[in-house]
């Protein structure tokens, strides 16, 4: 199958507005946590209506593409097999944490990716703050896999907008801790609420989509602590609401830098390095600020003589 | 804002601060770092300079404008009491 029978993100926007206004109302009645700004929930929603309008540009090659691979596949998963949902669904859920870690751990990804956390605010408007540069850098190439082995195009399209409309949700503050077996397993707003937090020792982790079990098995798995609460938004904070500021800054930001770059080791680094990657080390890199979070835990830690 | 600045960047020794007077920033010394802090809707935004581009920056009409790094803002222009600091 081609084209899918529905959408499940166009379905779901009637839930979305529905549980963003029910979360503003409960957070101004403080009958749950629920922040919202006016200017930075506007800038979200406009990122969530714009996304598809970028996404136009590429939409054909990945089509084309997608069918392609479907076209030479390795087996052929029926549309309507029962085992093939569950197995797209592991497999969508795993390629989705790759894709996840790359867009954190290289900048080239992370400049598509990084307006999703430019948000100083946690909650479901967060979700809506999409990427439009997404399908420009090539992420969609992870998923052409699960059409070589046989899934449809159709299902694999559906398969990722049940990832997409699972993740709204925990895009929350409203919402404390779920039942220790749901945590064990599943993405939660707890564990997102981590993966949004800027503080070092949340940094660039939980990945996860549907199921928090990859980052435990990748090792990129931490709970969220009762002693640490998050701090959300980036290690240096947008001074702007201005959309076009959100959608770009990063790539304004390596455009520059290529532009004093001295070697193809920096125009290397400066693209594929780790976000904050600089020639001489004088940039904060995730592992820089938990390398100096940790040695800092590490002398409080030790009695003074 | 000590405390906001602490955050961003934690054990910042903070010489001195300066503070707007409407409390919509602040401008602190750290050694050889101006460390700059500012309002942004409900949340705070932090940037950090060297300290002889903070001191060396112009004030024009009781404005010092400041040259920021980074994409956006560009360029401050708080009202900081006290400023500009004397030289040493």
């Amino acid at each position: 199958m081609l084209e899918a029978p529905f959408d499940p993100v166009k379905l779901a926007v009637p839930f979305f507005i529905l549980a963003i206004l029910l979360e503003i109302g409960l957070g101004r009645l403080r009958l749950a946590k629920a922040e919202y700004e006016a200017r930075d929930t506007l800038a979200s929603l406009a990122m969530g209506l714009l996304r598809g309008v970028p996404a136009l540009l590429t939409a054909g090659l990945v089509f084309a593409a997608t069918v392609w691979a479907w076209e030479h596949r390795v087996f052929t998963v029926p549309f309507t097999a029962w085992w093939g949902w569950v197995a797209i669904f592991f497999l969508e859920d795993l390629t989705y944490y790759a894709f996840h870690r790359l867009s954190h751990e290289r900048r080239f990804w992370w400049a598509a990716h990084v307006n999703h956390h430019s948000s100083q605010h946690y909650n479901l408007s967060t979700a809506l703050r999409q990427t439009w540069t997404g399908s420009l850098v090539g992420t969609w190439i992870l998923w052409l896999p699960l059409a070589f082995l046989g899934f449809s195009p159709a299902q694999i399209f559906i398969q990722q907008g049940i990832s997409l409309v699972y993740q709204f949700w925990i895009h929350t503050e409203a919402v404390g801790r779920m039942p220790a077996w749901f945590e064990a397993v599943f993405n939660t707003p707890s564990h997102h609420r981590v993966h949004h937090a800027r503080n070092p020792r949340y940094l660039d982790r939980n990945y996860a989509g549907i199921l928090i079990i990859w980052d435990k098995l990748f090792g990129t798995f931490q709970a969220e602590l009762d002693a640490e609460k998050p701090r959300y938004g980036l290690i240096r904070n947008l001074g702007s609401f201005n959309i076009l500021t959100v959608a770009f800054h990063e790539w304004i930001d390596i455009g520059r830098d290529l532009a004093s770059a001295r070697s193809l080791r920096e125009v290397r680094g400066y693209l594929f390095g780790p976000p904050g990657w600089s020639p001489d080390g004088s940039r904060d890199t995730s592992k820089s600020l938990r390398a100096r979070w940790a040695a800092r835990q590490a002398a409080a830690s030790t009695p003074a003589e | 804002m000590r405390s906001l600045l602490g955050d961003d960047f934690p054990g910042a020794q903070i010489d001195r601060i300066w503070l707007a007077g409407d409390g919509s920033a602040a401008l602190a010394r750290s050694g050889a770092r101006a460390l700059y802090l500012f309002r942004l809707g409900d949340s705070w935004v932090v940037r950090d300079l060297a300290w002889t581009e903070a001191a060396g920056a112009p004030v024009r009409d009781g404005r010092l404008h400041l040259r920021l790094p980074g994409v956006s803002p560009r360029l401050a222009r708080p009202v900081l009491a006290g400023w500009p600091p004397e030289p040493a």
